[in-house]
């Protein structure tokens, strides 16, 4: 059941007339779980059990850390709540990766277990490691109701891909009435189609062409590749930015509030400030539950280094189990000690040398030249592919040329777009997905529009969001 | 909320639907599509409007006015000094991608002394109608020759088709035809709005699948309120599935069918594959489909051509592939100018074939 089809309309519709129905707000809280767990279920009824499973055992070890007096049998509850989670996790995520791995490795044929990836495991299963390592850092309360914590571990908007909650964010809500208020359903709803436009139109268009294009790199031109390349670029940013404004969107109509998970990240004039704005809400949990258990930068420069290096790995592997994904985080990972580097000891001098606005175009220039080219491993299904597109992307006069005209219109929008963000202009208030400044005197005409534009150009042949396989 | 709010509200409701889709209208008639020309046709399921103008701006930007026959071609006026060929096929014939003068119908007939090629296709065009299509244009085109035009799907599903009806006596195929699919009725109930709207045409055209669904749903139940029906779709089933041929014979029965018409030729299009930049050659299954329509074409006297080599060879001639368009997709798709001339090649070839085997007398 994904936001943008028919089934979860109807889905959403009967939840909410069953809420208006229930009176109690406990009841309204068990109805939340109730339909959380359907969401769920809906692509795997098994699998319900699993997210029990981890809810449950959250739960129980955070109470029990909670009521240890003593540091070392904490750590143990800590340790053993980790190994059950996290058990669980690689077991699902990273079993087949790793016998792969050694089989290429002694050279023996593949082997393939039937083991299917249950949808967001790697939200929930970090959702709910936040709140045990919170509790034995003793910086939430603890959580006595285990309806409640199960509600923070399943809330359906969030619950497949994102964005990650704490539960310092999220459980009080949970001691607050849930109530539908207007001006809630108003801007949730412009939050929810704005998140669909960017999804539906921008996304999913970008797909029909980058997918045929992923297919079969040899044959295509180096222009027609460099396209393909800003094209997914753009693609993975709407479909998962496009993803989380539908989430808190739809909490926002049901009276909660989600965190801000992008930021115009295309807009970062260097790599440390692209991760301040892409997928916050993992970046933040990487920097407090990883990089900081390392040390962070309290252990001399090359610790601080090696510790983001091991971060950006595990942020990679975390996306999914393929060397891909490895490369991918491990050259995020030397990319921002590179950057740490450069704004320590060069930046100030190459300011002073070239003035700040020729520094802030090309740092910008090279940020998203970098990060759309480490896009290429993330996106290739194999690391075939990713070299034939790298060793095709120079070679000129060579292979099929495709300007796909709606990837080039698209594109040009984007551009617009990011210029009128950097510019902030106030015609920015009259679009709904810059949430934060809406204008309410336009909106029956913004919204007409919107459902407009997404009735005649969603394609017919729509993909799942990207993020829902990590 | 009092009732002036309420009624506030739903007056900018209403008019800003009206303006934005008066907006979209233009747009769509710009950019994307014309209003429908389809006119419901309980034989073939829909045919062109004459003197309409088809264009579909999502694949190649070709507007072209169809003739007073409801056909993609020049205005037909019988001359009895050049022979006539009748090009019978779907979407690939009728070309709507290109400009009238650069499908392979019109480049053929330039390449051709003495000829007169006519355009028949249609969109979507099942093959077992073809022969509807010849039989409405014999009488006033009196074909030398019937060209269908085909492609691995024309074979391979169209005659796999569940629709298809087949009359036997001892064994032998009397007679193959498509029974009309309940679908096409659908636009007979919104003809008014599809005709004259474009908005309406795009919408139904993105809400088709969920349209057709619902409709097979009412369709299923109205059959499960009505015993009699149920009974007489079940008899019809297996009479049809224990008698029912392979693809050759059908396939053949329909050749011999339209023979009657006139010589028959068929023209096929062979997708390519394209494994690196210079290996590119005859998509695999399509050309196995090939050898067997070809086989069949034997056993009835028909000439066949595979326009696989033509394809190819346009494509090294020109490093331009023959099927895709910026605008939908490359290397795939229906053909482009580079694929019309490749494709007019094959067929002048075939053409100048069945003057030289005198397959027409």
């Amino acid at each position: 059941m994904i936001f943008t089809s028919f089934t979860f309309i109807i889905f959403f519709i009967i939840l909410i007339v069953v809420l208006l129905i229930s009176q109690n707000n406990t009841y309204r809280l068990y109805v939340l779980l109730t339909f959380s767990y359907i969401f769920y279920g809906w692509w795997n009824i098994y699998y319900l059990a699993l997210i029990f499973i981890v809810s449950f055992s959250g739960w129980l070890f955070g109470k029990f850390i909670y009521n240890e007096p003593r540091k070392q049998i904490k750590k143990f509850y800590l340790s053993a709540n980790l190994l059950i989670s996290l058990g669980i996790l690689s077991y699902y995520k990273y079993t087949n990766f790793f016998i792969g791995s050694i089989n290429k490795l002694l050279e023996k044929p593949p082997v393939v277990l039937d083991i299917l990836l249950p949808v967001g495991i790697s939200f929930f299963t970090f959702q709910t490691l936040s709140y045990t390592i919170d509790i034995y850092r003793e910086k939430v309360p603890i959580c006595r109701s285990l309806a409640k914590f199960s509600l923070f571990v399943a809330f359906f908007p969030q619950l497949v891909a994102g964005p990650i909650v704490r539960a310092s964010d999220f459980l009080p809500q949970l001691y607050h009435d849930i109530k539908f208020k207007t001006e809630n359903c108003l801007i949730g709803a412009q939050i929810f189609l704005g998140g669909a436009l960017q999804k539906v139109l921008i996304a999913d268009n970008l797909s029909q062409f980058v997918d045929i294009v992923y297919q079969q790199p040899q044959i295509y031109s180096s222009l027609t590749l460099w396209l393909t390349i800003f094209a997914y670029s753009m693609q993975i940013f709407c479909d998962f930015s496009g993803y989380s404004l539908m989430a808190i969107g739809i909490s926002r109509i049901l009276g909660f509030s989600l965190p801000k998970n992008f930021n115009m990240p295309y807009n970062a004039r260097s790599i440390t400030e692209f991760w301040h704005r892409w997928h916050i809400s993992l970046s933040l949990w990487l920097r407090d539950y990883v990089y900081i258990s390392m040390g962070g930068n309290r252990k001399g420069v090359f610790r601080t280094q090696v510790n983001m290096f091991i971060t950006m790995l595990l942020g990679g592997l975390w996306h999914g189990a393929s060397w891909n994904f490895v490369i991918w985080g491990a050259l995020h990972g030397m990319a921002l000690g590179v950057n740490r580097f450069w704004t320590l000891f060069l930046s100030a001098k190459l300011k002073n040398i070239i003035g700040f606005k020729v520094y802030a175009l090309c740092t910008w220039l090279i940020t998203v030249l970098f990060v759309t080219l480490l896009w290429i491993p993330f996106r290739s299904p194999e690391t075939e592919t990713s070299y034939q597109i790298i060793s095709r992307l120079f070679l000129v006069g060579d292979g099929i040329d495709w300007f796909h005209i709606q990837t080039i219109i698209i594109l040009g929008i984007a551009v617009v777009w990011h210029i009128m963000h950097w510019a902030n202009t106030s015609l920015l208030c009259n679009f709904p997905v810059n949430y934060d400044k809406l204008n309410r005197s336009k909106s029956v005409l913004i919204i007409i529009i919107m459902l407009y534009l997404l009735l005649l150009f969603f394609p017919i042949n729509n993909s799942p969001f990207i993020y829902f396989q990590f | 909320m009092n009732n002036g709010y309420i009624k506030l509200l739903l007056k900018k409701i209403l008019v800003s639907t009206i303006v934005v889709g008066i907006f979209f209208e233009v747009f769509l008639r710009a950019f994307i599509t014309t209003p429908s020309n389809h006119i419901y046709d309980p034989v073939i399921g829909f045919r062109y409007q004459p003197h309409s103008v088809i264009f579909l701006g999502t694949e190649g930007y070709a507007r072209n006015r169809l003739n007073s026959l409801g056909l993609n071609d020049q205005e037909f006026k019988y001359d009895p000094s050049l022979k006539h060929a009748i090009l019978l096929g779907d979407s690939y014939t009728e070309a709507r991608q290109v400009d009238r003068e650069f499908n392979f119908s019109s480049l053929a007939e330039q390449s051709l002394q003495g000829w007169d090629v006519i355009n028949s296709g249609r969109d979507g065009l099942h093959v077992l109608n073809t022969y509807h299509v010849a039989q409405r244009l014999q009488t006033g085109i009196k074909p030398d020759l019937l060209v269908l035009v085909m492609n691995n799907g024309d074979y391979i599903d169209d005659m796999s088709d569940k629709n298809i009806v087949i009359k036997s006596k001892n064994n032998e195929i009397q007679d193959v035809y498509l029974k009309a699919k309940d679908k096409e009725k659908l636009k007979q109930y919104f003809s008014y709005l599809i005709q004259n709207s474009a908005l309406a045409v795009h919408i139904i055209r993105q809400l088709k699948p969920i349209i057709i669904k619902a409709f097979s749903m009412v369709q299923s139940v109205n059959i499960f309120n009505n015993k009699g029906n149920q009974q007489t779709t079940r008899l019809t089933d297996s009479v049809n599935r224990k008698v029912r041929p392979n693809k050759k014979a059908i396939f053949s029965a329909y050749l011999k069918k339209l023979q009657k018409i006139a010589p028959v030729a068929i023209l096929y299009i062979n997708q390519l594959e394209y494994k690196t930049v210079e290996n590119v050659y005859p998509a695999e299954k399509p050309y196995r489909t090939s050898l067997i329509v070809n086989e069949i074409a034997k056993e009835n006297d028909v000439l066949f051509i595979n326009t696989a080599d033509y394809l190819v060879n346009q494509y090294f001639a020109t490093g331009s592939p023959p099927f895709g368009f910026h605008n939908k997709g490359l290397p795939g798709g229906h053909l482009n100018k580079n694929g019309h001339i490749a494709v007019s090649k094959a067929l002048s070839d075939l053409i100048k074939r069945v003057e030289q085997e005198g397959v027409m007398l």
